[in-house]
């Protein structure tokens, strides 16, 4: 049951970082997002970059990504990700979860 | 009464068509799946390797690292397919199931094995088992790859298996490379669209981390 809910909460960290990732409309393929994610948030999330496959393809199925394959920079057949219209209403709505979560959070830190 | 009994065979056998059918372009489903994960895999790593390279490190160095810090491919691939809805315990049950009731086992065990050459695909591996160490070799700090060749069954099965390049017969791992082999399970290869024996090779690797 803890581990589940650990499991969750990882999970969707997850989706927010991406999603958050992918929000200004760009398509990126997986390593890119996951170089984007452990340079804005200056090394401290490194994750395993693998993770990141089993989560996008999960909301591939939910409908908050498209993927297609293309071409990348160097001219290698690559998964190109971009967020939906779907997917942008459900990053809005973990965001201000987690915004909600956070001043919670540093509320009990400060006067507890 | 004859006309009707006739009348149910017939829907009786396209219903059993209808279900064939769909089990098969689920196979084929399945097999488009894996490949996109494998290429999907394939360029992340490509791609870190290419990097760390240009960061200076030797080729070795750059791969290892590579890999380290994708983590397991296997359970990102198991990830990928849960993800994706697929089971594939039952995916291998129907595929013996299918193989089982057309009597295509029996006649493959009298049948040729191909090889990859013939115009057949691929086996594609479904399930694989770790690799272990031996604490001898481990302590031998032995590192490598064992080459072995086998064939892949109609079952999915490999039988067959040989070590054609061998790294350590003295600590047990080309021992252990065979018998982690023979417990893999095989999306079998097929030809003309039905499953055959093929004769494959694989690697199976021991790096100490």
């Amino acid at each position: 049951m803890g581990q589940r809910r650990r499991k969750d909460a990882l999970q969707g960290t997850l989706d927010l970082l991406v999603l958050r990732t992918l929000r200004r409309g760009e398509s990126m393929h997986g390593y890119a997002i996951a170089e984007r994610i452990q340079q804005t948030s200056a090394d401290t999330l490194r994750v395993e970059e693998g993770s990141l496959y089993p989560a996008l393809h999960r909301m591939e199925e939910a409908g908050w990504v498209k993927s297609e394959w293309s071409a990348s920079d160097n001219n290698r057949r690559a998964r190109y990700y971009r967020i939906t219209a779907q997917g942008r209403r459900h990053f809005a709505g973990i965001e201000s979860e987690w915004e909600q979560h956070v001043k919670a959070v540093t509320r009990v830190m400060r006067h507890a | 009464v004859g006309a009707t009994r006739k009348g149910r065979d017939a829907r009786d056998e396209a219903r059993l068509i209808v279900a064939f059918l769909s089990r098969m372009s689920n196979v084929f489903r399945v097999r488009a799946l894996e490949r996109e994960f494998d290429d999907e895999v394939r360029f992340h790593i490509e791609q870190r390797v290419h990097e760390n390279v240009r960061l200076g490190m030797s080729a070795d160095d750059a791969e290892k690292d590579a890999y380290a810090r994708f983590g397991s491919v296997e359970q990102v691939k198991a990830g990928m397919r849960e993800a994706r809805g697929i089971r594939f315990a039952e995916l291998l049950v129907v595929l013996m199931a299918l193989t089982t009731v057309s009597g295509a086992m029996l006649v493959a065990r009298r049948s040729p094995v191909y090889e990859l050459t013939d115009g057949v695909t691929a086996p594609i591996p479904l399930t694989i088992a770790r690799a272990e160490y031996t604490p001898q070799a481990k302590h031998a700090k032995v590192n490598g790859a064992v080459r072995v060749r086998c064939v892949v069954r109609p079952n999915g099965h490999c039988t067959d298996v040989i070590v054609v390049r061998s790294l350590d017969t003295r600590f047990g791992l080309d021992a252990e490379a065979v018998r982690t082999v023979r417990e893999w399970r095989f999306h079998p290869g097929t030809r003309d669209g039905i499953p055959v024996s093929t004769r494959i090779d694989m690697e199976v690797r021991f790096a100490l981390r």
